[in-house]
């Protein structure tokens, strides 16, 4: 079963993504915030692809996507935002290896971001 | 005998002819003598009145070159004190023709009465045919002056005008200012006019506020997709196949509470850039800040929180929305609150600054560094794990409308005190 990483500072986000992932046939560990996710990724444990929300206070989406290459995993990421600014460009995330297809904006459609986790999963 | 008496009557006749003769000549030598010693002082006097009349001429001939020499130095002074006004005047104009804004004087019927370079220049034609027009006519291309015209308050009020506008006859963003030119008498006899093209200042602010505006958008999308996801996944996941009733309601639940953070934060986002007017009455201010201290004194006591006031006594009316503005004072005293994890004391005190009521909230929380102090009133900027941003703009777009000011001081470590400035007997814009 897969293992699905969450990541939003909405925990009311984080739960919606939880539960429809988990009644898809994944396995979902969910962290309220980019503290908390940096802890997870820190403690070693193994996933399969990460869900990240890129605008989140202290430690923010970027600050996840450098410390998993700071760590080497090779980790599959899909991003979710609720907007694309000069904060967080697609220039910068095209930067980071990302392309447009790696985005997901908010309000995503559940049944979109089943499919593209499945594709990147496939991808892997 | 006879003959010796005849010899010595004629002698004695001879002898008293002899003595006759020396009277006479003793007489007419006397005579001379007279004349001569007439003549003698005669030529004293003269000789006196020659002395006297060359100490004359000497002393007068002295004055004369004297004088002359005074003229000379005169004559001297004027050349060199008229090369002197020449080159004052030369100087003037180069200083004049070497300013870069368009400098021009007028008299009192908007006519030129001297332009410099720049400013014949900017029109394509020579200094001296600018004189004599009317200002309205070439600057704006009007039969009267246009209404923003500062020249004509100057006129009004003898004193400084300004105005910045957008001028289409010249296509330029235009500072003017205008300054009045007064006699001896007091009395105002024309104007000095400078006009700067600030039109490069105005498209860079023009494009600033572009991009704020691309910021604040950005940040919108982003405090209002939240809920919107929420809503939208909850949604989503009622509508699944086995969703059972109780998910259902709880979605629903959701939803509804979702709906109403989305609409608080557009409506606050709305306040921010049009705070109402809203409904404004004379208030005491002190006793708003009383009653808003009963309100949070128990609930900030539990964060071991006192409040301290110093209120002044005797404070004039002001007119405001109260509802608006306990809003600020509430958003200040919970900020002072969040900034004092440990507990202390929170400071209000209320005073009269000159036209203004000056309200100050000082914490003894941890501060703010210049970063944070620098961005505290751009909407959607927070330190706080929960906060929307929008806390301190609506604040400021309150005291603005209310032609107030709000401000903070505040130093890493020493605390923060936010002050309210609201003016005294203004009901504020219309």
């Amino acid at each position: 079963m897969p293992r699905i990483l969450v990541v939003d500072d909405e925990p009311r986000i984080a739960d919606i993504i939880e539960k429809y992932l988990s009644l898809n046939g994944f396995e979902v560990i969910k962290t309220i915030g980019g503290e908390k996710a940096l802890e997870f990724l820190e403690s070693g444990a193994k996933i399969d692809l990460m869900c990240l929300d890129m605008r989140m206070p202290k430690v923010d989406g970027r600050d996840i996507i450098q410390k998993t290459k700071e760590m080497d995993k090779k980790v599959p990421i899909i991003l979710l935002t609720g907007s694309i600014d000069a904060q967080i460009s697609l220039e910068a995330l095209k930067d980071a290896g990302f392309t447009e297809a790696d985005v997901l904006y908010k309000p995503v459609d559940l049944p979109v971001l089943l499919e593209k986790i499945r594709r990147k999963l496939a991808a892997v | 005998m006879e003959k010796e008496l005849q010899r010595l009557k004629a002698a004695n006749a001879r002898l008293r002819e002899r003595n006759r003769q020396l009277r006479s000549r003793e007489q007419t030598l006397q005579a001379n003598n007279r004349r001569l010693r007439a003549n003698e002082q005669k030529l004293k006097a003269t000789n006196r009145r020659l002395r006297a009349s060359g100490q004359q001429w000497k002393a007068a001939n002295q004055q004369l070159r004297a004088k002359e020499r005074q003229l000379q130095k005169e004559i001297t002074g004027h050349k060199e004190a008229g090369e002197a006004l020449q080159q004052a005047a030369e100087e003037w104009r180069i200083t004049f023709d070497s300013i870069h804004d368009l400098v021009s004087i007028h008299d009192k019927n908007y006519k030129f009465v001297r332009v410099n370079q720049a400013f014949a220049d900017q029109f394509n034609m020579k200094q001296k045919n600018v004189i004599g027009k009317t200002c309205y006519e070439l600057v704006h291309g009007t039969e009267g002056p246009p209404p923003q015209c500062p020249h004509r308050r100057t006129l009004e009020t003898k004193k400084p005008q300004h105005s910045e506008y957008f001028e289409p006859h010249l296509d330029m963003f235009v500072e003017v200012s205008t300054s009045p030119v007064m006699n001896a008498a007091g009395e105002l006899v024309a104007t000095v006019h400078i006009v700067r093209d600030i039109t490069p200042r105005k498209k860079l602010e023009q494009n600033q506020r572009l991009s704020e505006l691309g910021k604040l958008v950005a940040d919108m999308a982003h405090e209002v997709n939240n809920p919107l996801m929420v809503i939208s996944g909850s949604a989503q996941l009622s509508l699944l196949d086995g969703a059972s009733g109780g998910d259902i309601r709880n979605n629903l639940k959701i939803i509804h509470e979702e709906s109403n953070r989305a609409r608080d934060i557009i409506q606050r986002l709305l306040k921010f850039s049009r705070p109402t007017k809203g409904d404004r009455k004379g208030i005491n201010i002190n006793q708003s800040l009383d009653s808003i201290i009963k309100l949070i004194e128990h609930q900030f006591s539990l964060s071991d929180i006192r409040i301290r006031k110093t209120l002044a006594d005797g404070l004039p009316l002001i007119v405001v929305d109260e509802k608006q503005i306990h809003e600020v004072i509430v958003n200040l005293l919970n900020n002072a609150r969040e900034a004092m994890t440990a507990g202390g004391t929170i400071d209000i005190r209320s005073s009269k600054e000159g036209d203004f009521l000056r309200i100050d909230v000082k914490d003894s929380g941890a501060g703010m560094d210049d970063e944070t102090l620098s961005k505290i009133f751009e909407p959607f900027y927070t330190t706080k794990e929960k906060g929307t941003g929008l806390g301190l703009s609506v604040c400021h777009g309150i005291v603005s409308a209310h032609n107030g000011e709000l401000k903070f001081e505040s130093q890493m470590g020493q605390g923060t005190t936010a002050t309210i400035l609201l003016p005294v007997g203004d009901k504020g814009e219309d």
